[in-house]
């Protein structure tokens, strides 16, 4: 397995996002590669934060400004010192952080803060309808939970389909992104799509599984950005499929 | 009214419901994340990003990853993303936009078109408009790009939405400097036709200071600025996507520019210029000042029906603060017809005013906290008619020479202080002796300038007396531009638009000379006196002095 090797072999080189911003806590002065790091973090992994305060009864503004204050207070109080070294996770580290602070708003009545150097997202009205239909079943930490493995997916559909636009392969990715999660062959329509895409089926089928690796690529390495451990990954993912399952389980970091 | 539920679709694989994931396509999470698990296969080399997009390359651009491998996204937009990238010759930082043509992209016609009338419009050189290095084709799969200089910074759009909308003065200096660029582009006959708050890149005053400028020249022109630089990117590239084949045809295929800043000409896609641009300019101010557009929609024709309906919400502006002229001003860039709108120069003329009035306010209020007795409320505000001179063709080199002739145009008084008037021919008088001293620089005579003191079409500069003593100004004279941007009591810099160097110093040491006037009611006559003033006081401390003696400079007035 030659491509396994070669990815533990660089993992001891590798410096992800999580462990950036994990180091810098160790030291007295925070590097400007480390608070680019947390803010990509954060740009990333914000609707987790804002549907858990949405299930908390925090209304949409509130919930909106909490979650960027959030942030601001984090950098601020250099709040991801504290984190765990041994089982830190990024997505375990910042919703206790979350709770922390809300509770502190709470009793001190803190001031909101807005932006903290960062510009979050906005949710639409349909989007903000998806979230409290679909989170109606859950509870706050299962709805955060099953966010922070949307925004995942997200993350790295993102990336895969902008590396196509580089590679003016985007209208493929158009054809192709609905069939990359589907494990059966025979339930992908080549037939269908080769005529409108203006490709042979033998190379459609090439195609979807380039992209189908390459995605599964990208994915783990934006979970690895969120772990300690490349051996945490594969752990992670099982983690988070499970909280979407319908049997939730309450075992986690 | 809440919005509708949306329909639930779900998985035919697992059964759970499918979400919006990327470019707003349904998937499921589940399935999607399972992927990802080792075990069920491994990761081939072609995994990697390299051997998934090819070498990367964009002609001698590479684009930038981060350091976790993700692309170096700095935005994106409508027409195209952009990359950090390096250039790899020259191992510079760029700015990379790769453009997205869309199935007409195709074509090798449109290609070309586009590159034509891209390069052309890259041909624009002000110091607000962001520098186009490159236009190009990526031969092995059709792409257009083009790379511009990587500004380091954010956009206006950006801004407002971290830190709130931007205070009056502030606004008023972006749109000075968006209003300058725009002149420039169209006397070369370039607008942009997508003006918006995404497309104007704010860089801190201290980043862009120029080169050539000694530490305490710096420090007095940070000073001066302490608001942000404005950079206009993506100039002419709309115009570019949507340029027509035959090019006497006056409109332009489909809709140009995007709906909440676009003006009613593009939404009827009528033939475009200038005051097309003024009216988005107009739209970004307002969003500036107050976080919000005009004429909010969510459809093209929502938008378009606020727009027509020709019913501004002034009470956006009161309630941000806005002053009245500016309101005003905002009102006119706004106007349906756009032979109702001002165009640049009389837009630069209205923003000095409006400049001279919000900064008048400030100093107002900023005196009478700091000490009502003594310091006189007059907030000198001066404005100076330029003239045009002739015609110096555009430079293209790096250091472009000073223009053959310059004028040193009147000083009005806009303070309420009758006063103060005499400052406005001290600072005139001083300004003319120390540029007469350049040796290159022609100046015209006080007595040629006059007969257009009057004439209310030409360019305006700003000379403005604060509490530090430092006055500024600014003047566009032409096809060439050439800002008087800081006259400093014992100094003047005077520069090209085009490029931030040469700066020529002048003097620092001399002391300016200051002139008093004795104006006759009876015949408007004004005569001149010439009075040197101590060389080692500054302008400020002997304006204190004299009001506070009741002497100030021994204005009398019959």
């Amino acid at each position: 397995m030659p491509c396994r090797e070669a990815e533990s072999r660089n993992e001891l080189f590798v410096s992800t996002r999580w462990t950036m911003v994990l180091k810098a806590g160790d030291s007295a002065t925070t590097s400007v590669q480390a608070l680019s790091a947390l803010s990509e973090l954060c740009q990333i992994y914000w609707r987790p934060l804002y549907v858990f305060l949405r299930k908390k009864e925090y209304r949409h503004e509130d919930a909106q400004d909490l979650t960027q204050s959030f942030f601001a207070h984090l950098i601020e109080t250099r709040g991801y010192a504290r984190a765990d070294r041994k089982k830190g996770r990024f997505r375990a580290f910042l919703l206790a952080a979350l709770k922390n602070f809300i509770a502190d708003a709470r009793d001190r009545e803190h001031a909101l803060k807005r932006g903290g150097g960062m510009i979050l997202g906005r949710l639409d009205d349909m989007a903000e309808a998806q979230i409290t239909q679909r989170a109606a079943k859950w509870q706050a930490d299962e709805a955060y939970d099953h966010e922070w493995a949307a925004s995942l997916v997200r993350q790295a559909l993102d990336r895969l389909e902008q590396e196509c636009v580089l590679a003016g392969k985007s209208e493929l990715f158009d054809y192709i992104m609905p069939y990359l999660a589907v494990p059966e062959e025979s339930a992908i329509p080549y037939a269908e799509m080769a005529r409108p895409s203006h490709r042979d089926i033998t190379i459609l089928r090439h195609e979807l599984a380039r992209l189908r690796r390459r995605y599964r690529a990208i994915l783990r390495e934006e979970v690895r950005g969120t772990v300690r451990e490349a051996a945490e990954v594969d752990e992670e993912l099982r983690y988070l499929c499970h909280a979407l399952a319908a049997g939730y389980p309450r075992k986690n970091t | 009214m809440q919005p509708a539920a949306p329909e639930i679709s779900t998985c035919s694989d697992c059964g759970q419901t499918l979400e919006e994931t990327s470019g707003g396509r349904l998937g499921c999470i589940a399935c999607l994340l399972r992927t990802g698990i080792s075990g069920e296969e491994d990761l081939p080399r072609d995994s990697n990003p390299d051997a998934f997009e090819g070498d990367g390359h964009f002609g001698v651009y590479r684009i930038d990853r981060r350091d976790h491998e993700s692309l170096y996204k700095l935005g994106h937009g409508g027409m195209g993303t952009t990359y950090r990238a390096t250039d790899m010759s020259l191992q510079r930082k760029v700015a990379l936009k790769i453009i997205t043509l869309g199935i007409a992209g195709r074509s090798r016609e449109v290609r070309e078109r586009f590159l034509r009338e891209a390069r052309a419009a890259a041909a624009v050189r002000h110091e607000n408009i962001a520098t186009v290095f490159q236009f190009g084709i990526r031969e092995e799969t059709g792409q257009c790009f083009y790379a511009m200089e990587l500004i380091e910074g954010e956009t206006l759009e950006e801004r407002v939405r971290r830190a709130g909308p931007l205070d009056t003065c502030t606004t008023i200096f972006i749109a000075q400097q968006v209003t300058a660029a725009l002149a420039a582009a169209e006397r070369r006959g370039w607008i942009h036709c997508d003006l918006k708050p995404a497309n104007l890149m704010l860089v801190d005053s201290e980043e862009s200071q120029p080169v050539g400028l000694d530490r305490r020249a710096r420090r007095e022109r940070t000073a001066q600025r302490a608001v942000p630089v404005a950079k206009i990117i993506d100039f002419g590239l709309a115009k570019a996507l949507h340029a027509p084949i035959d090019p006497m045809r006056l409109t332009y295929d489909g809709f140009l520019g995007t709906p909440a800043f676009a003006s009613p000409e593009q939404f009827e896609n009528s033939a475009l210029d200038v005051r097309s641009d003024i009216y988005s300019l107009g739209v970004t101010l307002w969003f500036a000042l107050t976080g919000k557009t005009p004429f909010a929609g969510r459809s093209v024709e929502e938008i378009h029906r606020a727009q027509q309906s020709n019913v501004l919400p002034i009470g956006q502006l009161k309630s941000a603060q806005v002053p009245s002229r500016l309101r005003l001003l905002l009102k006119s860039m706004l106007a349906l017809d756009p032979a109702a709108r001002p165009g640049p120069h009389k837009l630069a003329v209205e923003l000095r005013r409006c400049a001279a009035q919000a900064t008048g306010t400030r100093g107002t209020r900023v005196v009478l906290a700091a000490a009502a007795t003594l310091i006189p409320v007059a907030c000198a505000s001066f404005v100076f008619h330029s003239l045009r001179t002739h015609s110096v063709p555009p430079s293209s080199g790096l250091n472009p020479a000073l223009p053959e002739k310059s004028t040193v145009p009147q000083f009005e008084n806009l303070s309420r202080e009758p006063d103060s008037a005499f400052l406005a021919h001290g600072v005139h008088g001083d300004v003319l002796t120390k540029l007469a001293d350049i040796a290159d620089l022609e100046i015209i005579s006080r007595t040629s300038v006059m007969q257009y003191s009057d004439k209310e079409d030409v360019p305006e500069g700003l000379a403005e007396r604060d509490p530090r003593a430092a006055a500024s100004a600014e003047n566009v004279f032409g096809d060439d531009t050439v800002h008087l941007n800081q006259i400093f009591i014992d100094s003047v810099v005077t520069r090209t638009a085009t490029t931030p160097a040469p700066f020529v110093e002048i003097d620092q040491n001399v002391i300016p000379t200051m002139k008093r006037y004795r104006a006759s009611p009876q015949t408007g006559q004004v005569r001149s006196q010439y009075k040197r003033i101590n060389r080692k006081r500054t302008l400020w401390n002997k304006l204190r002095y004299g009001w506070a003696s009741k002497h100030p400079y021994h204005v009398k007035k019959k």
